[in-house]
């Protein structure tokens, strides 16, 4: 599948995801402030239930440094 | 419609905290003193180094002196009516809601996340009506498409989100340049109420 992550077209070999299975693919180590898929906030909750599927934009707000 | 006249008028009597003046801090605050914003508060424990100038709004002959002063004296210079007050001192959970208690809106300019984080739960905990903008994400160059804002309540976050400075990765003026005034820009929304 193919989604827009952080404005970035990335591709994956799964056809589905859950939020947590996205976050562990990447394995983000910043910080994470928030997350919002297709405009809506997904709640940290929510991670293992959310799905991530083909064509979805999903922006992970990391707090990184520089400034 | 707002003319400048109107814009000027409304940003007189606004106060702006700037919590750090590095190279978000220094260029936003400039970009909000040129537009007219009546008061600045500026914060900063660092001196300015040689190799702060590919990025930070500073001068050769201002090198070795303390950044809220050079960064004073520089605003003043282009706009002599701006009100600023300065503090040189590392901020933290103690020392933030004092000095930032009167600030319209506050402006988070950090460079490490660590601090980010800190300033993001200090203002939450202390003052969860008051906006802050947060800039994450400024490191490399290129990528414009990839730099943008989210509003998470009363908190806006402008940057990549992704980019961390690093060695192989340095902050350098374009893309700092683009998301210390895209946070002016978001400043100047909320002070002027109006989105346009």
């Amino acid at each position: 599948m193919k989604i827009v992550l952080n404005h970035n077209l990335e591709e994956f070999e799964q056809t589905t995801m859950t939020v947590q299975e996205l976050l562990d693919i990447k394995a983000f180590t910043f910080k994470i402030l928030g997350i919002m898929l297709n405009d809506v906030v997904v709640k940290e909750n929510d991670y293992l239930t959310t799905t991530v599927k083909d064509g979805d934009a999903i922006i992970i707000l990391q707090l990184v440094s520089g400034g | 419609m707002f003319t400048y006249k109107h814009i000027k008028r409304r940003l007189l009597d606004k106060k702006v905290g700037i919590a750090g003046c590095g190279g978000l801090g220094s260029n936003c605050a400039v970009a909000l003193a040129r537009v007219g914003v009546g008061t600045l508060i500026l914060t900063d424990f660092d001196e300015i180094e040689e190799s702060n100038l590919n990025r930070q709004y500073y001068f050769q002959d201002q090198i070795g002196r303390k950044k809220v002063d050079a960064l004073k004296e520089t605003i003043h210079r282009i706009n002599p009516q701006i009100s600023i007050e300065t503090h040189d001192i590392k901020l933290n959970e103690s020392n933030i809601p004092q000095i930032f208690q009167n600030c319209d809106v506050i402006v988070e300019a950090f460079n490490l996340a660590e601090m980010k984080q800190m300033i993001i739960e200090t203002v939450l905990l202390n003052f969860p009506e008051k906006h802050l903008v947060v800039g994450s994400g400024i490191a490399g160059w290129g990528n414009n498409n990839t730099i943008s804002e989210v509003k998470y309540d009363k908190m806006i976050i402008c940057g990549d989100f992704t980019s961390e400075t690093g060695t192989h990765n340095p902050p350098l003026a374009p893309r700092v340049g683009v998301v210390s005034n895209m946070q002016a820009n978001v400043v100047l929304e909320i002070l002027l109420g109006i989105k346009r």
